[in-house]
């Protein structure tokens, strides 16, 4: 097999050209679009023998015949809408339907020093200005960024002013309906921590049960000096569906970062996680937390960069693998010269219920400097016997004994979740999840 | 109560518990005494039902009942309650939610509705108070960051709550400092009753000075090689247990 793999099918939508529309703001969207698409042509998609895909066959989306189509001219019912629509988890919230926002179903309040507006939007209004930075977080784009590019067109833009906290989270709902015939979406979301501020995102995925559908999403977070940001992304897509889901974000200095990761959904998913502390004293810290059954195959691909000294991070990932699931984890650290007093921790840690479940896990570390703090550890097993006895000796069977257990390995990450509605959110999905 | 007789049990092949024999009446208080390694823990574990400890020979009754063919979840829920040398953590399981759940399976067993849990909570406050545990254990995980002691103070919080028929008390005394060992005892006493049987195993005299047994038993090498009065635990403080060495066999009715 060669090392990449033509894709032509996933940017034939686009015809011989790019995306015009929305055009008023300017030429750079264009160019981000163009740029996008001739790279993404000069690769295509990587196979299994680029290293970062080792364990990850993104090849059956080269089988598939994915339309794009944001604009469809049979809209989508609202009552059908209404009942797919996951809870709101916060007083604001922006939702994309088909990768398209949604007026009808978001709500914004104005808040001051709080700019939040949908990306076609915000190209109309001319506000180019806010797309500054785009691209600037992240190492360098792979094939599926190029492919987003290729496709940019929504998502949500926000902007937090120098000092502010809005005290409240902001929830963007995106939700696959009626993709009977293979479609694919590419958000992409922009967010501008200005120094000093607070912030927390909720990303939440999820599709009606009968779409067949590509998520391809790349989020981008800016934390300016001493702001603070976090992050969460609750993922229940269908089992059909395909997600790559990017989160690129880059650190100024005295910053902290909260990265807070469930997955339960889609046949293949693929979570790239960038943290680049690119400032002294700032923090990144990564919990996630998985659960798997079926065919169903997670990757979760993380890497945080200690760029400068004295920078802090923490990263834990739990998962739980049922049926023939399979999870993948590799996580990178990398310790940049002069980066001093680093501080680092990982651990990825998996349960298999099932014998024909697996795990591939690949921690890097990569330490260019002196003085610095780095351990990791990586564990795959199975329920822990001491710990079944001890509750089935207080007379708890030994079923639900299992079913407390295997919960519990995924609450010790859950309770490090801030968001108390977020976590209570996943704990009922645990709950319903796990089954004896 | 508890009726053992002639209990061998192993463990990996290796013979641990070489001939027991053990009769525990209702109400009664019992104290195994023995050097380290003697097999009081695997007593106790093989009463509660660690599948790891095979029984190769004799017989363990509890109520009447062959306890060698019962779950470790029917034995608790049939009221037997092990109070663990060394509990075991369990991270990511809310203490307050294992207790109600334990609860409400005892209960469902004895025809019980499920405990509300306000009712429950203020139970377990109330029964937390009494043993000197800060409410705080209760958000925790099991066990979790408890300190020795704490995690001593739990058991017993288990076993106020749980209210089993036979309590063993696997050195719950162990690494507590006077003032806790006091408040220990008095939530043991508290249990005790004329239905509530307890078979303490302890090192030290000292938790018999607030505890006071029925009968004291010595294990050594996985026999019982002396049964007495409380009295023989003094004589134990005083002498130690050497001058018992001698009667290793004494008591060999089984083969
Ligand atoms: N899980 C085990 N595997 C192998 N040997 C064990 C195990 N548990 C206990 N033993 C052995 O059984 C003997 C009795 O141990 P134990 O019952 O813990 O004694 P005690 O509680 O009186 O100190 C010791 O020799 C100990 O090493
Ligand atoms: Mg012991």
């Amino acid at each position: 097999m060669n090392r990449f793999v033509p894709a032509d099918n996933l940017i034939a939508p686009l015809g011989g050209g790019t995306l015009r529309k929305w055009k008023n703001g300017g030429k750079w969207a264009e160019n981000l679009r163009k740029n996008g698409k001739s790279e993404f042509i000069k690769t295509g998609i990587p196979s299994t023998r680029i290293e970062e895909w080792k364990y990850t066959d993104l090849t059956p989306l080269t089988k598939m015949d994915f339309s794009f189509n944001p604009d469809k001219t049979d809209p989508i019912d609202n009552a059908l809408i209404e009942k797919l629509l996951p809870p709101k988890l916060s007083e604001c919230s922006l939702v994309f339907v088909n990768g398209k926002f949604s007026e009808h179903f978001s709500f914004v309040h104005p808040t001051k020093g709080l700019f939040i507006d949908n990306v076609r939007n915000v190209i109309k209004s001319g506000r180019d200005d806010v797309f500054e930075c785009i691209g600037k977080a992240g190492t360098k784009p792979d094939a599926l960024t190029n492919l987003n590019r290729a496709y940019f067109n929504d998502g949500a833009v926000i902007r937090i002013g120098k000092d502010i906290d809005p005290g409240f989270p902001v929830h963007l709902i995106f939700l696959a309906v009626n993709a009977k015939s293979s479609e694919m979406f590419h958000p992409g979301n922009l967010i501008i921590a200005e120094e000093g501020s607070k912030f927390s995102l909720i990303e939440e995925y999820t599709g009606d049960p009968d779409s067949v559908y590509f998520t391809n999403t790349i989020t981008e977070i800016h934390i300016k000096d001493r702001a603070s940001v976090s992050h969460y992304k609750i993922q229940t897509e269908n089992h059909s569906s395909f997600h790559v889901g990017s989160l690129n974000v880059i650190q100024g200095k005295d910053t902290k970062f909260f990265s807070n990761t469930a997955t339960f959904g889609g046949a293949l998913t693929r979570n790239n996680i960038s943290a680049s502390m690119n400032g002294p004293g700032s923090e990144s810290n990564i919990e996630g937390l998985y659960f798997l059954k079926g065919a169903q195959h997670t990757d979760n691909h993380t890497e945080i960069f200690h760029n400068f000294p004295s920078c802090k991070s923490t990263e834990n990932f739990n998962g739980v693998l049922d049926g023939e699931s399979r999870a993948v984890f590799d996580g990178k650290i990398f310790v940049g010269e002069g980066s001093v007093q680093t501080d680092s921790t990982q651990s990825s840690r998996s349960l298999l219920l099932s014998g024909s479940a697996s795990v591939d896990s690949k921690p890097a570390l990569e330490i260019y400097a002196d003085d610095v703090k780095c351990s990791h550890s990586a564990s795959v097993g199975q329920l822990d016997t001491d710990s079944l006895y001890y509750l089935r000796s207080r007379g708890i069977g030994h079923n639900e004994a299992m079913k407390i257990l295997t919960s519990g390995f995924l609450k010790e990450i859950l309770e490090k979740f801030e968001n108390k509605d977020v976590s209570g959110k996943i704990e009922n999905l645990l709950n319903s999840e796990i089954k004896v | 109560m508890l009726k053992i007789e002639c209990l061998n049990v192993e463990i990996d092949n290796k013979e641990i518990l070489k001939g027991i024999n053990l009769e525990v009446n209702k109400g009664e208080i019992h104290a195994i005494m023995g050097p380290n390694g003697s097999g009081k823990s695997t007593l106790t574990q093989t009463i509660a039902g660690r599948e790891e400890y095979s029984i190769r020979s004799g017989s363990i009754l509890y109520k009447g009942m062959d306890l060698s063919k019962m779950a470790p979840e029917i034995r608790a829920r049939e009221g037997i309650f092990a109070a663990f040398q060394y509990p075991i953590e369990i991270p990511g399981v809310n203490n307050t939610y294992f207790l109600r759940t334990a609860l409400n399976a005892v209960r469902k067993h004895k025809g019980l509705e499920d405990v509300e849990a306000f009712d429950f909570l203020k139970l377990v406050k109330k029964e937390m108070k009494e043993i000197g545990m800060s409410e705080d254990m209760l958000r925790r995980s099991v066990n979790e960051g408890f300190s020795g002691g704490e995690k001593k103070r739990n058991e017993i919080l288990q076993l106020s709550i749980l209210q089993p028929d036979l309590a063993i008390l696997d050195e719950t005394d162990s690494g507590l400092d006077i003032d806790a060992l006091k408040i220990v005892s008095e939530g043991v006493n508290r249990f005790h009753g004329p239905e509530k049987s307890i078979i303490l195993i302890t090192h030290y005299q000292r938790l018999l000075d607030y505890i006071k047994p029925d009968f004291v038993h010595v294990l050594s090498n996985g026999r019982i090689i002396k049964s007495g009065g409380s009295e023989l635990a003094l004589e134990l403080e005083e002498r130690g247990y050497d001058w018992l060495n001698g009667l290793s066999e004494a008591e060999g009715e089984c083969k």
